[in-house]
């Protein structure tokens, strides 16, 4: 019962709606922004594949290189790739030196994305795509663009709604009449609850609108969706290198992308979570969305001063805003972010910090019970 | 007297409303921010982070050696330096790499050029030529990965394209004629970069001497300075909306109103809160550009000995309509582009609150009037040169006046209208 009324106070609130719509309004400004060009090269060339016909724009030559391009990104990028020997150059030449210990760890990580890399090689998935990302960079345009963004902005629903939701009885001021007994206090576990709901709700429905749009506005994304995450022809720019996709597990794009929104929605619910940790110490609902954005701002700085050859990089960054921040490379190894690239980082993260809120849940709620309402 | 005792009684009211935000536990909370943000973004290096600090350094050298511009004949003593420099470097060079068969800078920079562009490199034919394709190979990754960054030759290497840099800014200035460089930046495809007719008189006046700015020669730190200015207005813009957003609203989230708002005068106290807000968007101000101040000017990289360098003696396209020292651009940059613009924001968070009945409908109603504020005056202030000498002073003052105006409009109407914010 408690639940419901609590869900209901938030499905009530107009900022949630008035939030969730501003979201959805600039993921789709972005989704536009971003396809305007591209749509038009993407189209031609599903024309040429479909027709044999090359479009009469002298710009789109990719159609006119589409069948070479085609026939060398395999050799080009993973007949002779040795992950390894790719790793270590990368690490001499941009990466600071890790702790032995990390450089253990890193090393074995590696040695289960070389056995990935020659099981690509073996099971045909290497020439298994449709668009040369290189030209059209699918990939970062939906997972360094938008799904970013959506990160972020869920995270700040989710901390609004959390933080309204805790603060609620004070804003009202009926708190002392619901806190004076044991079971108005219990309330807070059916806010926490009702607020995770609400979270993942609003993800639920700013992901599916974005992506919904990003297929509708992507021309044929059926043979996007279908081709291989970690293929030859997929590969882009990352910064500074450029190499092959390599994902811990085969995957379509299809497959890629769903992982990605669940795993989207459990960042927004460990956000919520986090906020609803940090409520019981704050003085109101603004002091506790500054507290939950400022804990996520340390998280961020904390790796990013400290130097590489720190002992507790892994840890530093097994962090929600490492998590985030590292989207365009969940699900595979990223050789410029060795601690982050192992199997299961990213939903590990997400699972990890609910387990340390639910925890660090235990001995605020015995301090919360017993403490005086004023 | 009687004019006295109402300023006190208004600055005790003033200081009673500012006080309800310098408590301990905020101030530990802006300082945790203002430490974080420092870690990350703080560096108020300008011109040390790329290049061993050569930039600065030589700056430093050449204006003790000549002063705060440049003329013919000292750029001519620095043509000569650095070809003194040219011939130390082939030196080290053989030291180094003499083994290898490169035996002067020219080689060095033959073999990179050759070994990182391919074909596309105009040294390609003459490097496949002395050292063979296979052997181009080996030399460039000797030459590009064999030296670690703290090497006493990539320092070295540094400084000699600092030294180059400086070169190319001597001949332009040299070589100049502004009527044919106006026509020519005239065809450029973004509107948005093509000077105005105007500016043609301001670069004569800029570059009539026949001299440059010692600042000038060797690296722009005032172009360099607006990357770490913005970082930290960023920070400053944040801690005076973080401060500005709850004000307001917590009369509404409070018990007070009632009482307080059931009478006229009562709610002039809006009045005295927008003051003390704009307050402690000036202290705040006031607080840490003094510490980026502090930071830029002194110790072994600070800016101290360039402060009183005319930043636009030589400058054409970027040059600024009104001539002033380094120091005076740094502080028009802390007024007119931090605070003043800081000033507004907190006004704008101010009349937003206005109508929010809770803290979290505040801080949301603050995140697009944030982004609003910061474009406005970011399109305001972009390249002065490609505007009219005018349009910047009097956009920004209609800016302050509109602004103004609808705060006095909004506070008297909530003043006038029946109790209830």
């Amino acid at each position: 019962m408690f639940f419901r009324n609590e869900i209901r106070k938030v499905l009530r609130f107009p900022l949630f709606w008035v939030m969730i719509a501003c979201c959805a309004g600039l993921n789709l400004f972005v989704i536009t922004d971003g396809m305007s060009y591209e749509r038009i090269g993407i189209q031609a060339v599903n024309e040429y594949v479909r027709t044999g016909n090359v479009p009469s724009y002298d710009e789109y030559n990719v159609c006119v290189n589409y069948d070479e391009v085609k026939e060398s990104a395999y050799d080009q990028y993973y007949k002779d790739f040795d992950i390894m020997a790719f790793k270590a150059d990368i690490e001499k030449m941009f990466v600071t030196p890790h702790s032995a210990v990390a450089q253990k760890i890193i090393d074995r990580n590696y040695q289960k994305a070389e056995a990935r890399v020659d099981e690509i090689r073996q099971d045909g998935e290497a020439y298994d795509c449709y668009y040369p990302g290189v030209t059209f960079s699918l990939h970062e345009m939906l997972y360094d663009n938008l799904f970013l963004l959506m990160l972020f902005e869920l995270a700040l629903i989710a901390c609004f709604m959390t933080a309204y939701l805790m603060k609620y009885e004070e804003f009202y001021d009926t708190h002392q009449n619901v806190y004076a007994t044991k079971i108005g206090r219990s309330i807070v576990f059916s806010k926490a609850a009702a607020s995770a709901v609400a979270s993942a709700l609003a993800a639920f429905i700013v992901i599916t609108v974005s992506v919904i749009c990003f297929l509708i506005v992507l021309p044929q994304s059926w043979n996007f969706l279908q081709s291989s995450v970690s293929a030859a022809m997929a590969t882009e720019r990352r910064g500074m290198v450029q190499y092959p996709f390599i994902t811990w597990e085969r995957m379509s794009q299809l497959r890629y992308l769903l992982r990605v929104c669940a795993v989207t929605v459990g960042y927004t619910v460990t956000a919520s979570l986090v906020t609803f940790v940090l409520s019981f110490i704050s003085k109101n609902a603004y002091i506790n969305a500054v507290l939950t954005a400022m804990l996520y701002f340390a998280l961020y700085v904390a790796a990013a001063v400290l130097p590489g050859s720190n002992p507790f990089g892994f840890v530093l960054q097994f962090t929600p805003t490492w998590g985030m921040l590292n989207v365009p490379n969940w699900f595979m190894e990223y050789v410029l972010n060795p601690y982050m690239s192992y199997p299961g980082y990213e939903t590990w993260v997400c699972l990890g910090w609910q387990i340390l809120a639910a925890a660090a849940t235990l001995p605020l709620w015995r301090y919360f019970r017993r403490k005086g309402i004023n | 007297m009687t004019v006295f005792v109402k300023w006190r009684k208004e600055w005790k009211i003033l200081a009673g409303e500012m006080r309800r935000y310098l408590r301990p536990a905020l101030l530990i909370i802006i300082a945790a921010f203002g430490v974080l943000w420092y870690s990350l973004y703080g560096d108020v290096k300008v011109g040390q982070r790329h290049d061993h600090g050569w930039c600065y350094k030589l700056t430093v050298q050449y204006k003790e050696r000549f002063g705060k511009t440049l003329d013919r004949s000292e750029r001519d003593a620095i043509r000569q330096d650095y070809a003194e420099f040219r011939q130390e470097l082939d030196c080290v060079v053989e030291k180094y790499l003499g083994e290898y068969g490169i035996h002067s800078q020219r080689d060095y920079e033959m073999v990179c050029e050759a070994g990182l562009m391919g074909t596309d490199s105009e040294y390609y034919e003459e490097a496949v030529r002395k050292y063979g394709l296979d052997d181009l190979v080996k030399l460039y990754e000797k030459c590009a990965f064999g030296f670690p960054y703290n090497h006493p030759f990539r320092s070295l290497e540094d400084k000699e394209q600092v030294y180059k840099g400086a070169m190319i800014t001597f001949d332009f200035l040299e070589n100049l004629d502004v009527d044919k460089y106006y026509e020519q930046e005239r065809q450029y495809e973004d509107w948005r970069y093509r000077p105005v007719p105007e500016s043609v008189p301001r670069m004569k006046e800029c570059t009539a001497s026949g001299e440059l700015s010692t600042m000038r020669a060797f690296y722009m730190p005032d172009v360099e300075i607006g990357e770490t200015f913005g970082r930290w207005m960023m920070f400053v813009w944040i801690v005076c909306a973080a401060l500005a957003v709850p004000f307001l609203t917590r009369n509404r989230v409070s018990c007070v109103q009632g009482q307080q708002f059931a009478s006229k005068i009562g709610k002039a106290i809006l009045f005295r809160q927008l003051g003390a807000v704009l307050l402690l968007a000036v202290l705040v101000n006031v607080i840490i550009w003094s510490v980026f101040c502090g930071l830029l000017f002194n110790g072994s990289y600070g800016l101290a000995p360039l402060l009183d360098c005319p930043i636009d003696v030589g400058r054409t396209w970027d040059a600024h309509w009104y001539d002033m020292t380094f120091l005076q651009y740094i502080l028009r940059m802390i007024v007119i582009n931090s605070m003043i613009p800081s000033m507004v924001l907190t006004c704008a968070l101010f009349l937003t609150t206005c109508f929010c009945k809770n803290y979290l409908t505040a801080a949301a109603a603050a995140i697009p009037t944030y982004w609003l504020i910061d474009q406005w005056f970011s399109i305001l202030d972009f390249y002065p040169m490609f505007r009219p000498r005018l349009a910047f002073p009097l956009l920004f003052s209609a800016t302050l006046l509109v602004v103004s105006v609808a705060t006095a409009l909004i506070l008297q109407w909530i003043r006038k209208r029946d109790y209830v914010i």
